[in-house]
């Protein structure tokens, strides 16, 4: 008899601890196909920034560290017969460690709203292309129409859009294309300087861009085109091995980051040949599958000179001062004092997943935080001219939207466009790493009800107190 | 500063909490053994867990004082999943503390009773590992318990929390287990 209770409390006891044991299967992760979280190791990291001028060339000068810096982006490598796809992109850092470093500049010539105090935020909405609320296409044709030549939105300003007010124009209340030309027409764009390791540095081009409506690219030819042949499912070049002596990059060099800028590590125009099907493909033959051409008309207008040395990039940007094309570029003029805004993608990351500055007066000859001196010649003496700098950090998933949104307290000054981030979050390095860590917990949340939270935590110590409780009633007279 | 208290706190309280479960593990392969040892296992288990239940009370409040921005708390899903194994983790800990203060050392000549404190004793140690990893996630510093997580494809940045059905059933479940049990003891 007594042997038969113990089999009973045991059979008990054995269902609660089974019981508790299968709770997390039913844990319900909340949406996780809303969400696409991804966080730097590091949440701010420094921007060095020189500019100089000559009266004809305006030149910048950029240094940052980046102990794990990144020639290559957007690679395919041939196994088992087939030409496969890495560095394509993803959320956060890619898993190749195949997406290119990039320095960037959003400039303002004091013509767009909200841009002076916001800065870069004034780019960035919901909706925007690899934000976790990001629209597919077919939202996007939906909203825009079919004459919309993109598969997304991406950066644009609160002008190009139709609201009751300034700020609250939605992303598809797009302004006519009249409307649209009359703004970059009087300015209103931010002039885009777009420097990437892989897809321009290493012919000497930076992209040229500007954002309006969408991020544009200038008139002209980019210094990058797509290498892939999708109806032959191979890549359009190869190296040419009369020229460099190989067909095909080395996959297991690749991983173990034995390029550097001293080898051929980049295909353009000048150094490939056609794709030969019939070659004697290994497994781990890598060939870029962007192909460098030299840029042609308005793309051509930003001149560079990057340099990885010992885990720090060191950029030199250059471009006439007016370039003419006022519709895409901001003339930088002697004695006047821009709004700019830098950002720097790092550690194999694109998208979102950058640093960014806030906004930074830069005064061309006149004093500001980031002054450009003048210099005589062809070439400025950098080590005469002293650095500012910037503490970068990640936004995390911070829009517009929501800036201007009752949830953020600073929004009626937004709105009023009378106050910038760090009147109110400082512009210290400790401020700014808390403007961070509150950008990473804004990306963390969710919607979720606070109920199933509470009920868990409820019937989670229901659980252990309760079970003790039947463990005590068992037990009774069982002394062994 | 409250920063540096939690993580001085945490610290303090993670040893504690090993050490308890340590001499629990050991008091337990123990078996019917009533020595020196024995005894000696039996009181550090007790005492450090004693102790390491306080210490989780104050380093939780550190932990919620010094949370910023403050909002996060209600707002961050790593947060607040944090606070469920925090929670977890005081529960079962102080349950054992409770059920070893009122049984005494009579509880290892038990079985159910012993088998259920090896349950709680394991539950708060595996969520005293997972506050701790939560916790260097929350402070980006990454965790060692990484790996972990990720071949077992658990996000701790999206909720885990119940579903109001789960929590139910866990109520209905336990409550009508003791309700059950209770009886059985008073009438037998």
């Amino acid at each position: 008899m007594r042997k038969k209770k113990i089999s009973l409390s045991g059979l008990l006891l054995a269902a609660l601890a089974a019981l508790l044991l299968a709770l997390p299967a039913f844990a319900q992760q909340a949406e996780p196909e809303e969400t696409d979280i991804w966080l730097p190791d590091e949440l701010t990291t420094e921007l060095r920034v020189k500019a100089a001028y000559n009266g004809q060339d305006i030149l910048w000068l950029f240094e940052w560290a980046a102990e794990d810096g990144n020639l290559f982006h957007d690679m395919l490598v041939y196994e088992d017969g087939k030409w496969l796809r890495r560095g394509d992109g993803g959320g956060g850092a890619d898993e190749y460690g195949l997406r290119e470093d990039r320095v960037i500049m959003l400039v303002d010539a004091g013509t767009v709203p909200g841009f002076a105090n916001q800065g870069c935020y004034t780019a960035c909405h919901d909706g925007l292309d690899s934000l976790s609320n990001g629209l597919d296409e077919e939202t996007v044709k939906a909203g825009l129409g079919d004459s919309w030549s993109n598969s997304d939105i991406r950066k644009y300003i609160p002008s190009s859009r139709q609201g009751e007010n300034w700020w609250d124009g939605a992303w598809d209340a797009l302004k006519s294309e009249d409307d649209l030309a009359a703004l970059a027409e009087a300015g209103v764009f931010l002039d885009m300087w777009h420097w990437r390791s892989a897809r321009g540095n290493p012919i000497g081009y930076s992209d040229d861009q500007y954002v309006l409506g969408y991020r544009n690219n200038d008139g002209g030819r980019t210094a990058f085109s797509t290498n892939w042949n999708g109806d032959l499912s191979q890549p359009n070049a190869m190296f040419d091995p009369a020229q460099v002596g190989f067909n095909a990059l080395n996959w297991d060099k690749l991983m173990a980051g034995d390029y550097t800028q001293d080898d051929i590590y980049f295909i353009s125009s000048d150094n490939s040949a056609p794709f030969d099907p019939d070659h004697a493909w290994k497994n781990g033959d890598v060939i870029p599958r962007r192909l460098l051409r030299m840029p042609e008309g308005n793309q051509a207008d930003i001149t560079a000179d990057g340099r990885l040395v010992d885990g720090v990039w060191r950029v030199e940007l250059r471009r006439a001062m007016d370039t003419g094309n006022h519709t895409t570029d901001h003339a930088m003029t002697e004695g006047r004092i821009y709004n700019v805004g830098f950002a720097v993608h790092k550690d194999a990351t694109g998208a979102r997943w950058h640093y960014i500055s806030q906004t930074v007066r830069v005064g061309i000859g006149t004093p500001a935080e980031i002054t450009a001196v003048r210099f005589n010649g062809n070439t400025p003496d950098w080590n005469n001219i002293p650095w500012t700098t910037l503490t970068i950090f990640y936004p995390g998933e911070i829009t517009w939207e929501w800036l201007v949104s009752d949830a953020h307290p600073g929004a009626a000054e937004i709105r009023a466009d009378e106050r910038s981030c760090q009147s109110c979050h400082g512009s210290d390095e400790a401020s700014i790493i808390k403007l961070a860590q509150a950008s990473v917990y804004h990306e963390t949340r969710d919607g979720r009800s606070d109920l199933n939270w509470w009920l868990t935590l409820a019937a989670g110590m229901i659980l252990l107190v309760g079970g003790t409780v039947v463990a005590v009633n068992l037990s009774t007279g069982k002394e062994n | 500063m409250q920063g540096l208290l939690h993580t001085v706190l945490s610290g303090a309280n993670v040893g504690i909490l090993v050490l308890a479960a340590a001499a629990f593990a050991l008091r337990f392969v123990m078996g019917q053994r009533d020595d020196e040892w024995a005894r000696g296992a039996d009181r550090l288990a007790f005492i450090a867990a004693s102790i390491g239940v306080i210490l989780a009370v104050f380093t939780a409040l550190s932990g919620i004082f010094g949370t910023w921005p403050r909002e996060a708390i209600r707002e961050t899903l790593l947060i607040q999943n944090k606070i469920l194994a925090s929670s977890a983790l005081l529960g079962a800990w102080g349950m054992f503390v409770l059920l070893r203060w009122r049984v005494g050392p009579s509880l290892w000549h038990n079985t159910t009773l012993k088998l259920w404190s090896a349950f709680l004793v394991f539950v708060g140690f595996v969520n005293t590992a997972l506050v701790g990893s939560m916790g260097g996630s929350a402070a980006l510093k990454g965790s060692l318990l990484d790996p972990v997580f990720w071949s077992l494809n658990i996000n701790r940045f999206t909720s885990l929390s119940w579903g109001p059905a789960a929590s139910l059933v866990v109520v209905v479940v336990v409550l009508g287990l003791a309700l059950f049990t209770g009886r059985r003891r008073v009438s037998g």
